[in-house]
Parts: C-alpha cells; structure tokens; sequence
C-alpha cells in the first residue's frame, strides 16, 4: 500500500504549474479575477498594513537604557527577586536621604522606599540635621540617626522638599523636638512646612527661633499668615516637654494681626488639641482668641508668657481666666501686672480647686506658687496680698477638694505623690 | 546524633544535623509536622526537597547556621529595628565573599524562604550598609543593576529627591 507521501512531488507541481514569468503578466491579473468591479475599487483600497516587526523598532534604535525595562531572563537573583517585606526590611534601616536616593536604583527598590514605614523613629528620636548650606549641595546630609531632635538650621530651598517627603512619609511620626532656625519666610517655602505640621505629626517640643524677617514686604507676611505659621522672634523652652507658639514680631502692625485673626490659629489649634497630655503650651495671652482657648477639647497646659499682658487686665479676661482654670487647663506660668485682689483670690480659689502647680512670675510681677493646696507668695508688690493670704491661712479649715475634672496625668501624679494623705492648708512663712 | 538530609534544587544532598535545623522555620515545622526526627519511623529516611535553593546557596546556609548553632531563635513576626542592628565581624566577613552580588540576594531569598530570621536580618542589614551613602546610578553599577527607568521616570525621581542628592 502507498503512502500519500510517496506520490508527492514537489518539483514537478511547481515546474509545472506556476511558471517563473507568470505573475509578471499583466493580463493575467486581470482576467485572473471573476469580479468585473474589482478595478473599481481598487484604487481605494488601502493596501494591507505591513505585518508588525517581529522585533519592536525601539529595541533595534534605541539603546537598552533608553527603554523601558522588561528585564532578561536571568538565572542571577535581582532586587526583583525579594519580596517587599524583606526589602522593606533593607530600605527601613536607611536614614531619609538614603531612601531617596535608592528610589533611583531600581522598580523593586523605589516601591520598597515608597511603602518603607517609621515605625522605630516613632519614640521621639529623631535627628533631622545638616551642617550648613554646601555640606547640602554637596550631598552629605547627616539626615537621620537616632536619639535626638530634628533641626533645620538652614532653611533653604532643599528644605521645601524634605518636609514634603517627610510630609509623605511620616505618618505617625512622632518627634522629641522640631527645631526651625533661621527660618526664611517665604510663601512657598512654608507650604511645605506646614502640610508637614498638617499630617498628623506630634511634639513634644516644637521651637522656632530667630526668623529672617526683615525684608519681608507685607505682602509676603499676609501670605504668611493666612498659613496660620506665626514667626517668632526670639524664644527659647527650656522645658523638656513645650511648644513655643509666640505671636508674630511686636513691629508688625497690629492692623495686619487683626486682619488675620480669623484664620491664623487654626494650625496651632489642631497641634493643640492633639498634642500630648505632658506637653506644655507656651503662648503670648494676645495669641490665641477667647474662643479658641476656651473650645479646647481637653485640658493642656498653658505657660503664659509675660509680655503682652494688658489685655488680661479687663473685666472680660479675667473671667476668661477663671474659666480656663475652671475647666482644668494648667497655667504653670503665668504674668500678671495690674490685677485686682479680688481676681486674684478668684485665681487662686480656682487654681486650688483644680489642682495643678502654678509658678512664678518675675520679681516684678505678682507671683505665687501653688502646689496642691500649698500656696508659697513671693516678693509681692500688693501689700494687700498678705491679708489674703493670711486670712486664709487663719481659717485652717480642711482643704478644698478637688473638682472632677480630667487632670493631666502628670500633675495628678505629681499632685498625689506630694500629698499623699491630701493637701495641707497650710502656707509657708514670710 | 539525628541527621536531616536536605535535598537542593540541583538535587545536591546535604545531610545535616537535626539540632541546626531549628533555627529555619520552615524546615522545623516541616519536621515537627511529619515527624521527620523519629528515627523509629520510616519518615526519618525521608530527604527534605527544597526546590527554591541552589545547591551552593544551601551549603552557606549551612555554613551559617553551623556558625550559629546554639544561638536563641527569634520568634514571632516582630521584626528588629533594623537601624540599631549591628552586623557582627564573623558575619561580616561571612557576607562579604558575596558581596554586591547575586549570590548574596540568593542568600537574602533562602533566609526568607526558610524562614532563618537570624540570617535575614544581618543579611538585610549587610545589603542595607552597601546603600549608605551612595547614589542610585553607583548602587546600580555595585549590584549590577540594569537602569529599569526611563530618562523621563528617572528625571521625574531625581528631581523630587533633589534634596537628598
């Protein structure tokens, strides 16, 4: 029996049938076809596209690191092959500048930066520093290391961007100190700084120092100020645990401060409201509104500077005063130089029944000091003072208690810890 | 004394003791589970295949684990700090023969695949130290990257890090 293969013949079919001249006869192609029309519309028939190269033309023009990449198939390991936790676990050992410098590297790298997290920097320790300008250009950021503060001593340009990466990246960042120096109040500049202070991170000491304010056009300090970021002049903390939030420098105009008002605060509010229990406010009295001091969702802790301090002298503040006191905040410094006797007895009253220590003032202030129902008076100018103190001191009655009111933990504990049995009515000798 | 043998993706034998093997995860579970250190059942002929690793990816496993037989073995998922981890001298020069190399990302992935968190973490921490410091493009030429970037993406990288640069 043949098989279908033994009758093939593949010369003779060709040779035979299909002449080499054949297709160069016109007329055959044109009595080849039964369709009389297919002269008609042939001119309009576009002729069938050309089929794709096998081989894409920028692989054969362009160089290889001009393309996107579609990696070669490789026995080696690449950064590729890890998974994003171990990668993860590379990249959160890097400090910020590493991080983003190995964003460049390679795919598998940038999305481990990108996804990368904080979460051991969330213990307060934090140092954000460089040593001057060139030492930026030059690339040689001393960006991240553990233990400290952050502090930007030279508030450029660059800086613009590491807060927004810092904005991008620390999510639950948490920092001992965010420390602004020198800081050059331009518009865009301070967008930045202020989407950082918007993400949600907290301080426990947030300081601005000597600003660069002096050829600033008002312009430029509106703008500023609708940021709601206030420049201080000088201020120091010198507690542990404080935000220095100080009003704008005394010689711009007030007019400008006022204008402001309704929008200016609102960042440091939010700061407020969700700082820590232990964290101290130090403010200027004229800093925040009556309304906002007293819409404070919790307690905090205000240390009043003692400038600025004739606007607490009316009627009005001095009932803001008390009510501030009533509602539990601390005032663990506060400024005082014309009060009547009677508001201050009220302070007192109030400060007694609240709990918390309130400290000093300078010599030439009234001053006093109150820990629990322990109350020290120190170089008081009001003579009067003596009769209320000692008037007090006379009725020996059992101490007031305290009102139930949520404390700070810490003053609770400091308040606890000096009167464990409760306080002592008691006061100390001239 | 109980030996496991351990059988590579090139089919390289490896037979090691049993006490070693406590310091992988995966192989642990994998004894405890079928009972693989009973020398009274059959089980305990059986090899262990690890289709994931080379032959001499596993025998530096191996080599590493010997080094650090005794030590105490993390568990759980919590993972270290890896900023404050310090790699010791030993491992350092255990890495560095491999350095800046593919062999030590095998490392890197058999350490994950076995689950040798030890291992993980100082080979993690030795490839994080290579980074220190460096510029994407001299990171690139160290590891033998390939630029996966386009111009554009990787101008679009540079000049939002400008800062770091």
């Amino acid at each position: 029996m043949e098989s279908d293969n033994d009758e093939y013949n593949e010369e003779e079919i060709i040779d035979d049938e299909w002449p080499d001249d054949y297709f160069d006869d016109p007329m055959i192609e044109v009595n080849d076809g039964n369709d009389d029309n297919i002269e008609e519309y042939r001119p309009e028939t576009p002729p069938p596209p050309p089929r794709p190269p096998r081989i894409s033309q920028a692989a054969i023009t362009d160089p290889m690191e001009h393309r996107p990449i579609t990696p070669p198939y490789t026995t080696q390991a690449t950064f590729s092959d890890l998974c994003q936790h171990v990668l993860r676990r590379i990249v959160e050992s890097l400090g910020l500048a590493d991080r983003c410098r190995l964003m460049v590297t390679s795919r598998a790298l940038k999305e481990a930066v990108e996804n990368s997290r904080w979460t051991n920097l969330g213990n307060g320790k934090l140092i954000v520093t460089t040593f001057e300008k060139q030492i930026i250009s030059q690339g040689l950021i001393v960006h991240v290391t553990f233990g400290g503060i952050l502090i930007v001593n030279s508030y450029e340009e660059e800086w613009g961007q590491m807060f927004t990466k810092l904005h991008r990246t620390f999510e639950t960042l948490h920092l001992q100190e965010l420390q602004l120096n020198n800081v050059s109040l331009d518009h865009p500049l301070l967008q930045s700084v202020n989407d950082f202070l918007d993400s949600g991170v907290t301080f426990d000491r947030l300081s601005f120092m000597r600003a660069k304010i002096a050829a600033i056009s008002d312009r430029q300090v509106l703008n500023f100020l609708s940021f709601g970021m206030r420049v201080p002049h000088v201020q120091s903390c010198h507690s542990s645990s404080q935000i220095c939030l100080t009003p704008v420098n005394s010689f711009l105009c007030n007019l400008k401060w006022t204008r402001c008002e309704t929008t200016l605060f609102y960042r440091e509010y939010n700061l407020m409201n969700r700082a820590k229990h232990n964290v101290v406010f130090g403010m200027h009295m004229g800093a925040l509104t009556e309304e906002q001091i007293l819409s404070f969702t919790r307690p905090v802790t205000l240390n009043i500077l003692k400038d600025d301090l004739s606007c607490w002298t009316g009627t009005k503040e001095e009932g803001l005063f008390v009510e501030l006191v009533r509602r539990g905040h601390s005032l663990i410094k506060f400024g005082i130089k014309l009060i009547t006797l009677e508001v201050l007895a009220k302070i007192i009253e109030a400060q007694r029944m609240s709990g918390p220590d309130v400290q000093c003032c300078s010599c030439n202030y009234t001053s006093y000091t109150h820990l629990g129902a322990k109350i020290m008076l120190e170089h008081s100018p009001i003579p009067d003072l003596r009769r209320l103190f000692m008037r007090e001191r006379a009725d020996g009655g059992p101490p007031p208690i305290a009102r139930p009111i949520h404390y700070h933990p810490a003053v609770v504990a400091v308040t606890s810890r000096d009167h464990p049995a409760g306080p002592a009515t008691t006061l100390e000798p001239w | 004394m109980v030996l496991i043998t351990l059988v590579s993706s090139d089919e390289q034998n490896f037979p090691v003791e049993r006490e070693l093997l406590k310091q992988s995860g995966t192989i642990e579970t994998l004894i405890v589970n079928m009972n693989l250190d009973d020398e009274d059942t059959d089980a305990a002929a059986m090899p262990i295949p690890l289709p994931n690793v080379k032959g001499d990816v596993l025998e530096k496993v191996i080599q590493w684990m010997e080094h650090h037989k005794g030590d105490p073995v993390k568990e759980g998922d919590n993972e270290d700090n890896n900023a404050e981890i310090v790699v010791p001298q030993w491992d350092d020069d255990f890495f560095k023969p491999a350095m800046y190399g593919s062999k030590h990302l095998e490392l890197t992935v058999a350490a994950s695949y076995l689950d040798i968190k030890n291992l993980l973490t100082l080979s993690c921490k030795a490839i994080s130290n290579t980074f220190k410091g460096k510029t994407g493009p001299q990171i690139r030429e160290e590891w033998g990257v390939p630029n996966e970037f386009t111009p554009e993406e990787e101008e679009a990288i540079r000049k939002e890090n400008e800062w770091s640069e």
